[in-house]
């Protein structure tokens, strides 16, 4: 057997962060190579890597034999490497025909900027008939379902000749009905000699058609075995992996329970198409945690509670159900929201530090109200002191900041209003580890003193240390709330990656 | 307005004014290129620098300096508005044929100020509402506004009496135009309002991050709002000073002011990608463009030039704000 696609000693860095290290795999020709891996582990990266699109700093990839040296998207097509994304790119209002064959339609004899119907036609067909034949190429591509644009998308891939097909969660947006054909479609590309690196959080899916399954952590690679051969504990073992017990602190006494009072109380939350009548209730002083895999509805949850996606649910603060969910209105009920993109979302980047802190409480006073440049500055002096906020200059733009300090500066602009419940979205992303744990420190805080404390994270050791109970999301809902002393990592991750009764 | 540290020792506030990236920042070279050019004309005609000249030459920029005052708002909370020449034309219209029927003075202001609100709110809906892109919004607004006054007017020139709306932009006091002092509290007043109210933070905010700034529980779109409906009645003011220095309404008046005034501010440091602006800084960049054209006059140089010439300098100023953004992701 040859490999249609080998990885040698893949390193990636991107500033500080190690993203890939030193990974080697490879598919051979007709497998199915399943790439599994928690959040962040590395293997969008490395995808990136062999479709392309991002050059190794280390290493090399080599596609039937080929080197794929100065590396670009089309440099990888050229030598045989297709890619199904997880957002499909196609030309909606043209037929599946034209889209099939968009960069080599076929033209009219004697008139080469005519295009030939008829041969169109055919040639679609014959690209199509593997795969799906069950699909008119004439029809919209707008039209179709999203499995068969996907089906389609994968026959375009295949259809340049391709040697190995890069799919990234083809079936995240999946009826069963379309990923049994999507199946179906991969066991054709298997039968043809294709490779087939598949990536997916769905163990049963994987352990269906893939031949061998590897586990990439923290970057590097930490399994790769014949999927026949390993259970689904040991594949989900492999993937959390991590000395459970090492970030483990000493959990803040439980709250006094029972005696009614809730910081937050939340029933029916619902997105539509992401997100399923969430229920939650937090007590005051407790720190309730979410963990979801990407793409399970768990990054939808905070800018639903406070009404910046549309959605639908009651949501009670402190006793008071607020009528009409916005940002405005839910800071107004004591809704302090901490959001995930700190540079898209959070910051002004070239407003002050002091300004940057002081505009949640400005907001409050009302948009007639005096101030001068005193009020920001005082408020950015007492925060950036008690914070320890770094420089110690109400005047520097918050953009020249460190992403630890300017997560802090976000934190103060909140602590300003004095809120009652925090919902705090991935709060120590890209924070380096010294902020990270003054973060924690100052979550603790704000939940000692009485607050109700919803932390949302894809660091699940994070969670583990810092909450009294963790949720755990999947498809889209709140599949259960456990105590944290009575579960451990595995055990989340795999409620995680749910599926089991499916 | 940026915030300047007074805790900052004086050497690390004066250092970077001595590099280019610091100039440009702080805006003196702005100041440098403004001496520069009234020396340059100073020596190149005899008239020039002349107490009457010079009242001429900040005369001419009351109309832009109105306007001007109130775009740099508008950019810096991330828009623009380029109704502006054509509302008030628009408006000078509105007081002419209102004064020409024989309505008081009072309410012929009212009417046209009020005309210019409502047009900056029309601005504000097709921008927040149907999400439309602020220049294409705005540009469309400016085609409609102009051809609406066209029709009206039949293209003609709107004649009321002599002896109304003096005070408005022709007069003077003590020699100098009233229009001047009207250019000068539009400048007091955005600057205060920008500096010394939770609204002026907000518009720093929604320029700089509009996103933050909705999450952080600012109401976006009343600030957007306001900031148009703002640029509406600056405009309907500059009408009324047009209509007074015309004594007649003109549907043709102030074509190429919203040019101008997007000029003057980006030239000040107003950013084109929001959430920066330096008020009196655009005060120098619409006397520069007052002083050029008032030059080149003096010169003997055609007029059909000072259009050319406005097109190199608002070239020339969108370049500088890229170089800005440049040096200052740099540092």
């Amino acid at each position: 057997m040859t490999a249609v696609l080998r990885c040698d000693g893949v390193h990636k860095r991107f500033g500080a962060t190690h993203a890939v290290r030193g990974v080697s795999l490879h598919v051979d020709r007709g497998e199915v190579v399943a790439l599994l891996g928690e959040n962040g582990a590395g293997k969008s990266t490395l995808v990136r890597c062999v479709a392309g699109e991002i050059v190794p700093d280390e290493g090399g990839v080599w596609v039937n034999g080929a080197h794929l040296e100065q590396a670009t998207p089309a440099r990888a097509a050229q030598l045989g490497v297709a890619v199904v994304h997880q957002e499909l790119s196609y030309v909606g209002p043209t037929s599946v025909a034209e889209n099939l064959l968009l960069a080599r339609l076929p033209r009219r004899r004697g008139a080469p900027f005519l295009l030939d119907r008829r041969r169109l036609v055919e040639q679609a067909r014959e690209a199509l008939a593997r795969i799906a034949p069950d699909i008119d190429v004439r029809a919209r591509m707008a039209d179709l379902r999203v499995g068969d644009r996907q089906l389609v998308e994968i026959a375009r891939a295949v259809g340049s000749g391709a040697a190995v097909v890069l799919m990234d969660e083809p079936t995240a947006a999946l009826t069963a009905a379309e990923v049994e054909k999507l199946f179906t479609a991969v066991a054709s590309l298997r039968e043809h000699g294709v490779g087939i690196l598949y990536i997916s959080h769905r163990l049963d899916e994987i352990q269906r058609i893939a031949d061998r399954a590897v586990v990439l952590r923290d970057g590097a690679v930490v399994g790769t075995q014949r999927v026949g051969d390993v259970s689904r504990q040991e594949l989900v073992a492999q993937i959390v992996g991590r000395q459970i017990d090492a970030f483990r602190r000493e959990h803040h006494a439980e709250p006094e329970v029972g005696d009614g009072r809730r910081s937050l109380e939340v029933t029916g939350l619902s997105v539509p198409g992401r997100l399923r009548s969430l229920d939650l209730a937090i007590r005051p002083g407790e720190i309730l945690g979410l963990y979801g895999l990407a793409g399970s509805g768990v990054e939808l949850v905070a800018k639903a509670l406070v009404g910046a996606v549309p959605s639908s649910g009651e949501v009670t603060v402190a006793g008071r159900r607020l009528s009409r969910r916005t940002p405005a209105t839910c800071r107004k009920a004591g809704f302090a929201h901490v959001p995930s993109d700190r540079r898209e979302e959070g910051i002004f980047p070239l407003l002050p530090v002091g300004t940057n802190v002081a505009i949640a409480a400005l907001a409050d006073r009302g948009a007639a109200a005096v101030v001068t440049r005193a009020t920001d500055r005082a408020a950015g002096r007492r925060w950036t002191q008690e914070l320890d906020i770094r420089p110690r200059d109400p005047d520097v733009p918050v953009a020249a900041l460190s992403g630890g300090n300017q997560q802090k500066s976000i934190f103060a602009r909140w602590l300003a209003i004095e809120p009652k419940v925090f919902v705090l979205d991935e709060p120590t992303k890209g924070v380096d580890v010294g902020a990270k744990s003054q973060m924690y420190e100052l979550i603790a805080r704000v939940a000692e003193q009485g607050a109700g404390v919803l932390v949302i994270s894809s660091e699940l050791p994070e969670l583990m240390s810092l909450c009294s109970r963790i949720g755990v999301v999947t498809r889209g809902e709140l599949v259960g709330t456990y105590p944290t002393a009575t579960v451990d990592e595995q055990r989340i991750v795999d409620l995680a990656i749910g599926g089991h009764d499916r | 307005m940026t915030h300047q540290s007074s805790a900052v020792p004086l050497m690390a506030r004066v250092r970077p004014v001595l590099s280019l990236e610091g100039a440009l920042q702080s805006g003196a070279a702005l100041v440098v290129i403004y001496v520069g050019l009234l020396v340059a004309f100073t020596i190149a005609s005899p008239v020039f620098l002349t107490g009457s000249n010079l009242l001429n030459i900040t005369a001419s920029v009351a109309t832009l300096g109105i306007v001007a005052a109130v775009q740099t708002a508008v950019i810096i909370s991330g828009g623009f508005d380029l109704s502006v020449g054509s509302t008030a034309a628009f408006t000078s219209v509105v007081a002419a044929e209102m004064l020409s029927a024989g309505v008081g003075a009072p309410l012929a202001i009212v009417s046209a100020l009020a005309v210019g609100g409502v047009i900056g709110a029309g601005n504000a809906l097709v921008i927040t509402r149907l999400n439309v892109n602020p220049l294409i919004a705005t540009l469309g607004m400016m085609s409609i506004i102009r051809g609406v006054a066209l029709v009206w007017t039949d293209a003609l020139t709107v004649v009321y009496p002599a002896d109304q709306l003096a005070y408005l932009g022709r007069a003077r006091i003590g020699g100098v135009q009233v229009s001047i002092v009207f250019m000068l509290l539009t400048f007091v007043a955005v600057w205060a309002v920008l500096r010394y109210t939770v609204f002026g933070r907000f518009v720093f905010a929604v320029g700089g991050n509009a996103k933050a700034a909705f999450l952080s529980g600012v109401h976006v779109n009343r600030v957007r709002t306001l900031v148009y409906v703002a640029s509406g009645l600056s405009a309907a003011l500059a009408g009324l000073v047009i209509a007074s220095q015309l004594i007649a309404g003109s549907p043709q008046a102030a074509s190429g002011l919203e040019l101008s005034a997007v000029t003057a501010a980006v030239l000040g440091g107003a950013s084109l990608s929001g959430g920066q602006g330096r008020i009196w800084m655009t005060l120098v960049g619409a006397l520069i463009m007052g002083t050029l054209t008032n030059g080149l006059v003096l010169m003997d140089i055609s007029s059909f030039w000072q259009t050319a010439v406005l097109g190199v300098v608002l070239i020339l100023a969108v370049a500088l704000d890229q170089v800005r953004t440049r040096t200052r992701r740099k540092g």
